[in-house]
């Protein structure tokens, strides 16, 4: 299953986990009050983790395209978001 | 007392504070509600408990039209108050769910307690992951990190097959975050592009996945499960 494919399946689940429980996973940026921190070249595609840094093109305004990889950070989350349907006539 | 009790002695005091997240769900007129603590069992509900209260005996009362508590400006704004409700009562590291939307403040891992230090930092920031149905990652994002400012995630969905689109805001409250994803989900492609002004005057970031195009992201983004801090973002309008 690729990416949009993935995308098209719909939609999140929220739970909010015990990070004690969960522990650390890597990849994530680690702040100190300072700004954004760390970098990740861990992502992952279902149960498989890649190597893949930040694909990064700008597109017209200050949009930019990047890949799909490079949303993600790996390792164990706090809080997953789902999303709202939004019912829009075609 | 040697130096080395004295110095266990002081480490002990700085860690007494830290304790592992806990976790209370419940629903509320239909909307599921979690709130994640790093506090002691019994002031995690209490905390709870206030929550509880605010969503199902005031939030009714916000309804302009009844029976509508179950929707996403009524939940958003459920969220911003409870946020506000936590910090009223002492509470630095939380994080709040409304039915997926997401507000957070502090981390769930405060390492030190708040008189330590200048540094208003107290921990890493919350890991956040946007999920498809099935459970597997779209996008990673860390949130908050710091007490007293709050992060929220927002994530909405329209269309199907080959008209899908995903949009997730995150901004530094609930409130902002429904109404700028609710307007880029409902855009049409060419007005996304004239959105991008408003999400960078209201200090928030956005992802948009739709079918078959590669994943667009404004510049405040995090990429690679970096931390998002709405303190920086209002900082740098």
């Amino acid at each position: 299953m690729n990416f949009t494919q993935r995308v098209l399946t719909g939609v999140a689940s929220v739970s909010l986990a015990a990070a004690g429980v969960l522990g650390l996973g890597a990849g994530w940026g680690i702040s100190n009050g300072h700004g954004p921190q760390g970098e990740s070249s861990e992502a992952r595609i279902g149960a498989a983790s890649l190597s893949s840094g930040p694909s990064v093109s700008t597109t017209a305004g200050a949009w930019r395209t990047v890949s799909a990889e490079s949303l993600l950070g790996g390792g164990a989350a706090d809080i997953t978001a789902r999303s709202h349907h939004r019912a829009v006539a075609a | 007392m040697s130096t080395a009790e004295g110095i266990g002695a002081e480490q002990s005091q700085r860690t007494e504070h830290t304790h592992a997240p806990h976790l209370e769900a419940f629903d509320a007129h239909g909307v599921r509600m979690t709130l994640t603590v790093p506090a002691a069992p019994d002031e995690a509900a209490t905390a709870a408990e206030v929550i509880r209260r605010l969503a199902l005996e005031t939030a009714p009362r916000w309804e302009r039209v009844p029976g509508t508590v179950g929707g996403t400006a009524l939940r958003a704004r459920l969220l911003d108050e409870a946020g506000l409700a936590l910090d009223g009562l002492g509470f630095m590291h939380w994080a709040l769910s409304a039915d997926g939307d997401v507000l957070a403040s502090g981390s769930p891992r405060p390492q030190r307690a708040p008189e330590d230090g200048a540094d208003p930092f107290f921990g890493e920031a919350w890991r956040a992951t946007i999920a498809n149905d099935d459970g597997l990652p779209l996008a990673d994002v860390a949130l908050a990190g710091t007490p007293g400012w709050h992060a929220s995630l927002a994530v909405r969905r329209r269309g199907d097959a080959e008209r899908a689109r995903l949009v997730a805001v995150l901004a530094d409250s609930a409130r902002l975050a429904d109404r700028l994803a609710g307007q880029l989900v409902a855009a049409r492609p060419g007005e996304i592009e004239r959105l991008e002004a408003a999400l960078v005057d209201d200090g928030a970031a956005a992802l948009v996945i739709a079918a078959g195009q590669e994943p667009l992201v404004t510049e405040g983004w995090p990429l690679g499960g970096q931390a998002w801090l709405a303190s920086e973002a209002r900082a740098g309008r």
